[in-house]
C-alpha cells in the first residue's frame, strides 16, 4: 500500500528532515509514527500525500511512484486518501455539510449522490444534527470529527492524520480514536502521527518512532518508549 | 465537462461573492471609482477632441472657375473633386449666386456697390472637407485641373488646427494610457487582497484533490463578477455625472454643443468589459502567486 525505498529528504533551506528511511505499509494496517517534535514526523506523510517529493529515493503510494505524477495525477492520488490534521483545516465560511460536500463537488459528482453520501458520514461521525453550523459554532472534537467526515466521505483506502488530537483534550482524544478503530476495522489502512504516549501505548499497533530523520524503532503491538 | 461541475463553478463563485461582503463591497466601490475616473478622463479628451475637430470642418476650399467653361467639363471637375479622398461636399456656386450672396452681406453699403458695378466674379465651386488635415494636399492636387483659375486655401487655420488635435490626441493616448495601467494595477491588487483571506481555501481545495480547474474557476469567475458589477456602478455614476454637466455646464456654451460628441454607450460598454477583463486578471494573478504548484 505505501513503501519508502531508502528515503531522504532535505528541504531546500538545507535542513535534513528524512535520513534514508525505509518501510512498508500493507493493506489494513493501523500505524502509528511518533517522535518528539521536528524529528520528521510531518514531512514523512507529506511525503505520502505529496506535498513535499524525496530528495532521494522512492515513495510509492498504492503502486505507483509519487515523484512521476503529474499535477492532474496528484489531485486523483489525493482523491483515494482522506487526510486529517492537527488544525482541522475546515473553510470556515461553509457549513459542516458543506465543508463534507466539498470534497465531493470538487471531483464532480451529482447532488443527489452528494446529498447521500455526506448525510450518511456525517451520521457515522454523529453530527447530523450540526450540518448547518460554521466551524466557529463547533467545539474542537466536533470540528475535527467534521475533518475526518470530509476525509472519508469519498472512501479513501488510506487515512492519514497529522497529530490528530493534538489541540484536543484527552476525553475527546479517545472519542476520536475510537472512530479510527471503526474506520480501521472497516479495512481503511491507517498512518497516524502522533506523541500522545498514552493513546500510543494503549492502542498497542505498530508503532514506527523517528529520531532525527532516521527510523530508530519499527514494531508490531509496540509501545511509544 | 458535466453540467454538475460548470454548476458547482458558478455556485461556489456566487457563494464567495455574496458571502466574503466588506471585502467584496470595497472591491467593487474601488473597481467603481477607478472605472468613473478613467471614463471621465476618457470623456474629456473626447470632448475636446471633438470640439477642435469641428472648428476643422468648418473650413472649406473656394474654387473659383474659368469664365465660358462648358457645364459638362464643370460637372466633370465637380465630380472628379468629390471623389477625391477627405472631400465631404462638392458645392457650386454660380456667379449670379455669388453675386446675390455677395449684395446681401453688403447691403446697405451702397458705394461698395457702385465700385462693384456690374457682376465681377466667377463661377466656384465650395469644397467641405472631411477633416482639416485633407485640405493642404487636396489644394495641390486641386491646383493644376484644367478649368481652375484659382483657390483660396484656408492653410494657416488648417494647419494649426491640424497640429493642436495632434497634440490634443498625443497628450490624450498618453494620459488615458497612463490611467488604464493605473486602473488595471489598483483593480487587479483590489481583487487579490479581497481574496488573501482565502488562501487557506486554495490550499484545501488541493488537498481534498480537487484539479486546476475546480480551483481556478470560482474565484476568476468572482473576480468577473466583481468586475462586472463595480463597472455597473462605475457606469451608473459616471452617466449622471456626463449628464449633469451636459445640463449645467456645456448648455452655457452653445457655441460647442454642436461640435462635441462622446459616444457614451460604447464608452460606458467598454468601461464595464474592461472591468470585468481587469477582475478576471486580478484572480489569475491571485491564483499564479498562492497556488501551490503541484510538479
Amino acid at each position: 500500500m505505501i513503501e519508502f525505498r531508502n528515503v531522504t529528504k532535505y528541504y531546500d533551506n538545507g535542513v535534513l528532515a528524512l535520513d534514508d528511511v525505509s518501510f512498508k505499509i500493507e493493506k489494513g494496517e493501523f500505524v502509528f509514527i511518533v517522535g518528539a517534535t521536528g524529528m520528521g514526523k510531518s514531512t514523512l506523510l507529506k511525503l505520502i500525500y505529496r506535498e513535499e517529493l524525496p530528495t532521494k529515493g522512492e515513495v510509492i503510494v498504492g503502486g505507483v511512484n509519487i515523484a512521476r505524477l503529474r499535477p492532474r495525477q496528484v489531485a486523483l492520488l489525493r482523491r483515494r486518501l482522506g487526510v486529517i490534521f492537527q488544525d482541522f483545516k475546515l473553510l470556515p465560511n461553509k457549513t459542516v455539510y458543506e465543508n463534507v460536500a466539498f470534497a465531493l463537488e470538487v471531483m464532480g459528482y451529482s447532488n443527489r449522490e452528494i446529498r447521500t453520501r455526506v448525510g450518511k458520514v456525517l451520521d457515522i461521525v454523529g453530527l447530523l444534527h450540526k450540518s448547518n453550523c460554521y466551524p466557529s459554532e463547533l467545539s474542537g472534537g466536533e470540528q475535527q470529527r467534521t475533518s475526518i467526515a470530509r476525509a472519508l466521505v469519498n472512501n479513501p483506502s488510506i487515512l492519514i492524520a497529522d497529530e490528530p488530537t493534538g489541540n484536543l483534550d484527552m476525553a475527546t482524544s479517545w472519542e476520536i480514536m475510537e472512530y479510527f478503530k471503526r474506520i480501521n476495522a472497516r479495512g481503511t489502512t491507517i498512518v497516524m502521527a502522533t506523541h500522545n504516549k498514552e493513546i500510543v501505548n494503549t492502542m498497542r499497533q505498530r508503532v514506527i518512532c523517528l529520531y532525527k530523520g532516521r527510523i530508530v524503532k519499527d514494531e508490531y503491538n509496540g509501545s511509544y518508549e | 465537462m458535466r453540467i454538475y461541475s460548470v454548476m458547482f463553478i458558478v455556485r461556489e463563485a456566487w457563494k464567495g461573492f455574496t458571502r466574503a461582503r466588506i471585502s467584496t463591497f470595497a472591491a467593487i466601490g474601488i473597481i467603481a471609482f477607478m472605472l468613473v475616473l478613467l471614463g471621465i478622463v476618457f470623456y474629456t479628451f473626447s470632448i475636446v477632441r471633438s470640439t477642435f475637430a469641428g472648428v476643422g470642418e468648418q473650413l472649406e476650399i473656394i474654387l473659383y472657375l474659368k469664365d465660358g467653361l462648358r457645364v459638362e467639363d464643370r460637372e466633370m471637375l465637380k465630380n472628379k473633386i468629390g471623389s477625391m479622398e477627405g472631400v465631404k461636399e462638392v458645392i457650386y456656386v454660380s456667379k449670379d449666386e455669388a453675386w446675390k450672396r455677395f449684395k446681401e452681406s453688403f447691403k446697405g453699403n451702397k458705394f461698395v456697390l457702385e465700385i462693384m458695378g456690374k457682376n465681377p466674379l466667377p463661377d466656384s465651386f465650395e469644397i467641405k472637407v472631411k477633416s482639416p488635415e485633407y485640405i493642404e494636399i487636396l489644394s495641390k492636387s486641386i491646383t493644376g485641373l484644367p478649368g481652375v483659375k484659382d483657390i483660396d486655401v484656408p492653410l494657416e487655420i488648417a494647419r494649426k488646427v491640424n497640429t493642436l488635435i495632434g497634440w490634443i490626441e498625443f497628450g490624450g493616448v498618453i494620459i488615458v494610457g497612463v490611467f488604464i495601467v493605473v486602473s488595471l494595477f489598483v483593480i487587479s491588487n483590489v481583487i487579490r487582497l479581497s481574496f488573501v483571506s482565502r488562501i487557506r481555501e486554495l490550499e484545501i481545495m488541493q488537498l481534498v484533490g480537487a484539479t486546476g480547474f475546480f480551483i481556478k474557476g470560482p474565484f476568476i469567475l468572482e473576480g468577473i463578477l466583481c468586475g462586472l458589477f463595480g463597472g455597473i456602478l462605475g457606469v451608473v455614476v459616471f452617466n449622471i455625472l456626463v449628464f449633469l454637466f451636459n445640463k449645467y455646464v456645456l448648455s452655457g456654451f452653445p457655441l460647442f454643443s454642436g461640435f462635441t460628441s462622446c459616444d457614451t454607450v460604447s464608452l460606458s460598454l467598454s468601461l464595464i468589459s474592461f472591468g470585468m477583463i481587469v477582475g478576471g486578471i486580478g484572480s489569475v494573478v491571485f491564483l499564479e502567486r498562492h497556488l501551490k504548484k503541484q510538479n
